[in-house]
């Protein structure tokens, strides 16, 4: 039975008064030291120089996508440390509309590890479709940190679908898997033919971070142990850069030129624009965060920033994003649309959200293997999605793959397994890209890195 | 991009970054011993530990860190500089005693250099007398939050059991050289190398409603 717990905020918010939340951060975690702020845009949020330094940090498990009638529960967690590493007690709020209706509110006490049930506004969600909410953690000494707001475009949102058929994903047993075609191979070292390398001694394995290709089949990849963007074209290195900072993610455009996600030696996350003749721009601002994706639609970059877990467009070079800047919860494609995607612990769930708001296309794949993440989601131009999901078992044999399917008016048109063949860890959402009718996918061995083709259209 | 600079010098970083001469003491210089022992501490109160290493260094063998949020000895992965490995990270946070298979819990400043004696692969393969044992799955219904998932070479704490929307986790790890010690979005838990490990003794937290599991207190709030 649900324990309902309402403070004075709540009633206070349900005569209608919105902007309880204030203006927060974005990436959900900041650290205070004294009068110094790691954050942006926060001092008026933040402790004053008499209280001692603060790390405070705000995780969720967002919906992104349900189906009317079914419950709907978000678990927020809530981390705070002090300088000393010592635990401090935060409670925890959220501000929740269905719609346009007034916006309402809950906080939870401090050391409980609250999951606020929505399913009631989510029952009344329609015509809407959706539920905007926003999170709120403060701890004892007066932070304040924040996931999303109030404001229309920058809050936090889940839509309610009435139709979302289920589909099962067809079973491919572990090991029976598609070996793809090769485009690029380099061996593990140092030099410009080579891919650089930290093998893991009590430390995970690293090799390149990330890799984008571009409509002409060149690979554009992201060297992160040697600092650089190197370019292949049919194997062959054509051209490379170096960029500063760790580099983890890059997008490239069609017209050549290219994004890349890096964090810089204060720990901030920012991202340059390459242009199509290697001029490298000054550095746009993200903030503190943990590192996520960059890609590009309708010209523009936009960044998954985390936990916040929304896109939002990248500031022009040498700017910042704002304390809440807008955000799309759907990733941003050519187009105007925006796809979903959520993995949920035995499902993946998929939508495409139009200009005007609305979900269209939504779809469940079930599988019977177990679900990790899902390393890609992309539309397959016709009103369907290409994804790969990372399955994996424990019994009777510990075992993990990438299953690749297109799905499309509730039916599986085509699906295939492919290794998940990772002797140096590149992060999750960096190993494929979908590029025309290919897929594009980075594995590695002892021997070295490689990018594989599979051709789409024709898998059984 | 149709063209590109290429630039003469890329630096090239492989295995056995060579070390600098001055960081080599930065251990020596800035470390000192603290430590007691303590009563058991909430998974809350581990994860406020380890949040301070986030965005410090790695080092092998490691270790000593401080938090000002950057790596103070980048490029010495080896030498006596700032930050911990991987297992270090755990055996501090997880706040173990430094004598093998002893339970209770155990404090290390922040700044005491210390690693303990359990690298990844005891992690991985835990016997029967160490004070943490191997999940029987890795189920998101299992694991809850500074648990580790661990295999032969690297071992990360799971910072929370909030997970973001592509799947996947929030791992607390020291994992590497080039990207220091910090939170990364992982796939650990469906990575087949990888296991749960659970760190045994964990302290109760206060708990006034449904406590659906022993250590941690989860409260369901409606929103109307």
């Amino acid at each position: 039975m649900a324990l309902v717990r309402r403070g004075a905020l709540s009633r206070a918010v349900t005569i209608g008064v919105a902007g309880a939340m204030v203006t927060l951060s974005v990436v959900g975690a900041m650290r205070s030291t004294g009068a110094s702020v790691a954050g942006r845009g926060l001092r008026a949020h933040l402790l004053s120089a008499n209280r001692p330094g603060r790390t405070l940090r705000l995780y969720y498990t967002p919906p992104v996508l349900v189906r009317a009638g079914e419950q709907v529960a978000i678990p927020v967690d809530a981390v705070c440390a002090t300088d000393e590493g010592d635990q401090c007690a935060t409670e925890v709020g959220i501000s929740a509309r269905a719609g346009d209706e007034p916006w309402h509110s809950a906080l939870a006490t401090a050391a409980v590890n609250p999951r606020f049930d929505l399913t009631d506004l989510a029952s009344r969600a329609r015509p809407s479709g959706s539920v905007s909410f926003a999170l709120q953690a403060t701890d004892g000494a007066g932070a304040v940190i924040g996931l999303g707001t109030t404001r229309k475009d920058a809050g936090l949102r889940f839509y309610v679908v009435d139709r979302m058929p289920m589909v099962s994903m067809p079973a491919v047993p572990f090991g029976d898997v598609r070996r793809g075609q090769q485009v690029l191979a380099l061996p593990w070292g140092s030099g410009p033919l080579q891919a650089g390398l930290e093998l893991g001694n009590e430390s995970d394995t690293v090799g390149p971070m990330s890799f984008d290709v571009d409509s002409e089949g060149r690979v554009y990849l992201l060297d992160s142990l040697q600092h650089r963007l190197a370019l292949f074209d049919q194997g062959r290195l054509t051209g490379q850069l170096e960029l500063p900072g760790v580099l983890f993610d890059i997008a490239v455009e069609n017209d050549g030129s290219a994004f890349v996600l890096s964090r810089s030696e204060g720990s901030s996350l920012e991202v340059r624009r390459i242009s199509p003749s290697g001029l490298i721009s000054a550095a746009a601002s993200l903030g503190e965060g943990v590192p996520g994706q960059i890609r590009v639609a309708n010209g523009r970059a936009f960044a998954n920033l985390l936990p916040l877990d929304a896109w939002a467009e990248v500031p022009r070079p040498g700017d910042g994003l704002g304390p809440a800047p807008a955000v799309h919860i759907g990733r941003p494609v050519d187009g105007g649309e925006e796809i979903l995607r959520v993995a949920r612990q035995d499902s993946v769930r998929l939508g495409t959200v139009s200009e005007d708001g609305r979900v269209t296309g939504a779809v469940e794949l079930r599988s019977a293997a177990n679900i990790g993440e899902v390393a890609l989601a992309e539309s397959d131009g016709a009103g369907g999605y290409w994804v790969a999901v990372h399955l994996w078992q424990e019994a009777p044999k510990a075992a993990d793959q990438y299953q690749v399917v297109n799905v499309r008016g509730g039916e599986v048109l085509s699906s295939f397994a492919v290794p998940a063949q990772q002797f140096a860890a590149a992060p999750p959402q960096n190993r494929f890209r979908l590029v025309g009718d290919s897929l594009y996918q980075m594995v590695s061995s002892p021997e070295g890195l490689q990018i594989v083709r599979y051709q789409l259209g024709g898998a059984s | 991009m149709k063209r590109m600079l290429i630039v003469g010098a890329v630096a090239c970083l492989v295995v056995g970054s060579v070390s600098t001469v001055g960081w080599a003491s930065w251990v020596g210089t800035y470390c000192f011993t603290e430590n007691a022992s303590v009563s058991a501490i909430t998974r809350n109160t581990a994860r406020a530990y380890a949040e301070i290493a986030a965005r410090e260094g790695y080092e092998w063998g490691g270790g000593c860190w401080n938090d000002n949020a950057r790596d103070d000895t980048p490029n010495a992965p080896d030498s006596g500089g700032e930050g911990p490995d991987c297992s270090g990270l755990v055996f501090k946070s997880w706040y173990l005693k430094r004598t093998w298979g002893a339970s209770g819990f155990h404090r290390w400043n922040k700044m005491q250099n210390i690693h303990g004696y359990y690298a990844s692969d005891t992690f991985h393969a835990p016997t029967s007398d160490l004070p943490f044992h191997k999940l029987p799955n890795k189920y998101r219904s299992t694991t809850v939050f500074m648990d580790a998932f661990a295999k032969n070479g690297h071992v990360g704490l799971l910072d929370t059991s909030a997970y973001p929307s592509s799947g996947g986790d929030y791992v607390m790890e020291a994992k590497g050289d080039t990207v220091g010690t910090n939170i990364f979005i992982e796939n650990y838990r469906s990575d087949s190398a990888y296991v749960a490990v659970r760190r045994e003794g964990w302290a109760t937290q206060a708990c006034t409603g449904t406590c659906p599991k022993a250590d941690v207190t989860e409260e369901t709030i409606a929103v109307p």
